[in-house]
Formats: C-alpha cells, structure tokens, sequence
C-alpha cells in the first residue's frame, strides 16, 4: 500500500465525521482542499512518470497528456476553491468550468494515444466482433442514461450553459468511460502483469468522475467531493503504478 | 526448461502470465519459429522482435534491459 492510499483512505474515513458534525463553511473547505491536494498528487505522479520516459517515445506523449489534464483540473479547482471559500459565493457555471472543460481535451487524448500505442504493439486487443457488440451495449447504456437522467436536464427550466454544463459533463465522462473500456479490454488482456494496473485505474478514475458529475447535475450536495477527490486519487495511482512498473 | 517458457517466466511480471504467453507465441512467429523450438541461439533475433512491443509499454530503458536480459537467457 502507498502514501496515496493511506491518505485517500483517511480522507474517506474523515468524511462521516465532516459532514455529519462540522458547518457548511468547514464541510466546504475540507471538500476543496482535498479536491485540490488529490489533484496536485496527480499532476505530480502523472508528471513523474513523463519524465520517466526517454524523449520522443509515444508513451510519453500519452501520460503527458494525461498529466496536463491533471494540472488543468488543479487550475480549475483553485479557481472553485477561491469562490467558493474566499467570495463565498456558489456560481455554477463559472470561471473554473472553461477550465474543467478544457481539461478534458488532453485527457481524453492522452487515452487515445495509449490505446494507438498498445495497437501498435501486435499484441492480440480482440476481435471486431466484440467490439462492436461493446459498443451497442454502450449504446445502450447511454441511451438508458440519456432518457432517464439527461433528458429532463435539458427540458428543465435553467439557462443554456448551466444546462450545456449538466448535460455535457456527464456525457463527455461517459465518452471517457467508452475509451477506457478499451483500456480495461486490454489490462484484461494484461491481467497479472504490472501494466494492467495503470489501465485499471485510469478506468475508475473516469467511472467516479461520472458518477460525480450526474450526481452534482441533480443534487450538488458536498459529499459529492468524496467521488472528485476519490477520482483524482485513482488517477494520481494510474500515474504511481505506471512509475513503478518503469523503475522496478 | 524449454527457451520459450523462460521468456514467458521473464516477461510474465511485466504483461502477466497470459500476454507474456502470448508475445512469446506471436514474435516467436516473427521469426519464423514455433514457441516449443526456439534454441539458445534464437534469443537475440526474439528480443530484438519484441523490443518494440517492450519499449511502446515499458518505456526505452525497461525495453533495453529486457533486450539484453532475454538475448542472454
């Protein structure tokens, strides 16, 4: 076990005890700073591991990108965090959704070139067959998502962009869902083998990424927090086991 | 131990047991080997199939290592 895990863990064992014994002004501020400590554990891990590889190899372009996302997202949050606790206002959207959203750019890339490197290694991903039928039950599942939950966002009565908003996070970390689907095809393939784990978590990460952001889009409660923060932690991990798979 | 599966042993850490079977099957057909006949000799030309595959998820130096690990089994 990690030093990001036991403090992930003690986070999660402190969030009971914040949000049920501590006011709305602390629960914010617990919320926020360990939002903002977990990415900056990401952006650090990710950024370690880029450097950990030699210049000009494609994997490197890939956990570069992802570590800029992290970064991106740190930007983002010190920026929430300096409305939410210094203003003390609670605007949505604001300043830090651009860079939220924006984030989501290398991200998104960053899995992309991962998955284009692992084809390009020869090894067996499976057969189109069954990623075709992968991606009707996708399909499908957005589909369920859309009727159920995203649509009654964007016949609700708010304004555009907070709709724009709600309904395109989720979305766009559902497409992020799709691509590591691909990744956890892989770390299937991989399974037992140090890179699989890196591939696993980047998975999760998005998983509670998603589920944060549909959450938030009904209920903005704090204790959503615990999926960000729970998120950020899982991609500060991606990047840990990626560097330890690379320096062991 | 056959050469074949001390490659597999070798790499199993890495891809696990199940895509180090794999690899060993695949670039062994590279060059033009089956798996259960690849001789002492075979090594170098195996490793250096496989270098690319190494380097592209393990990184160059991982990759290096390995090349010279797996030519000298």
């Amino acid at each position: 076990m990690s030093w990001i895990h036991l403090v992930w863990i003690f986070l999660l064992i402190a969030c009971p005890i914040v949000y049920t014994g501590s006011n709305q002004q602390s629960v914010v501020i617990f919320g926020n700073i360990a939002k903002i400590f977990s990415l900056f554990v990401a952006g650090l891990t990710l950024t370690f591991t880029t450097n950990a590889y030699t210049p000009g190899e494609s994997a490197k372009r890939a956990w570069t990108f992802l570590a800029t996302g992290a970064w991106i997202w740190l930007f983002a949050q010190l920026i929430f965090a300096h409305y939410r606790i210094v203003l003390n206002v609670n605007i949505f959207p604001n300043l830090a959704d651009l860079f939220f959203v924006l984030g989501y750019i290398p991200l998104f890339a960053g899995l992309v070139v991962l998955i284009f490197d692992f084809r390009s290694t020869g090894l067996p991903m499976g057969g189109r067959t069954s990623y075709i039928v992968q991606a009707l039950i996708l399909l499908a599942i957005y589909s369920a998502m859309f009727f159920a939950w995203l649509k009654p966002l964007l016949l609700n009565n708010d304004e555009p962009v907070t709709k724009f908003l709600n309904f395109g996070y989720p979305t766009v970390d559902f497409l992020l869902v799709c691509v590591t689907s691909v990744l956890i095809r892989i770390s299937w393939v991989l399974r037992g083998g140090s890179l699989a784990k890196a591939y696993i978590a980047l998975g999760m990460c998005f998983f509670l990424t998603g589920v944060g952001d549909l959450i938030f889009a009904y209920r903005p409660i704090p204790a959503i927090d615990m999926f960000f923060f729970s998120a950020y932690f899982v991609l500060g991990l991606a990047g840990f086991y990626q560097l330890r798979m690379l320096r062991q | 131990m056959e050469f074949s599966e001390k490659v597999q042993k070798y790499l199993a850490p890495l891809l696990g047991q199940n895509t180090a079977r794999i690899a060993v099957k695949t670039f062994s057909e590279k060059i033009g080997k089956r798996p259960e006949n690849l001789l002492r000799q075979d090594m170098p030309l195996l490793a250096q199939s496989m270098h690319g595959m190494l380097k592209t998820l393990c990184g160059e130096e991982r990759a290096d290592k390995a090349l010279k690990d797996i030519s000298e089994l």
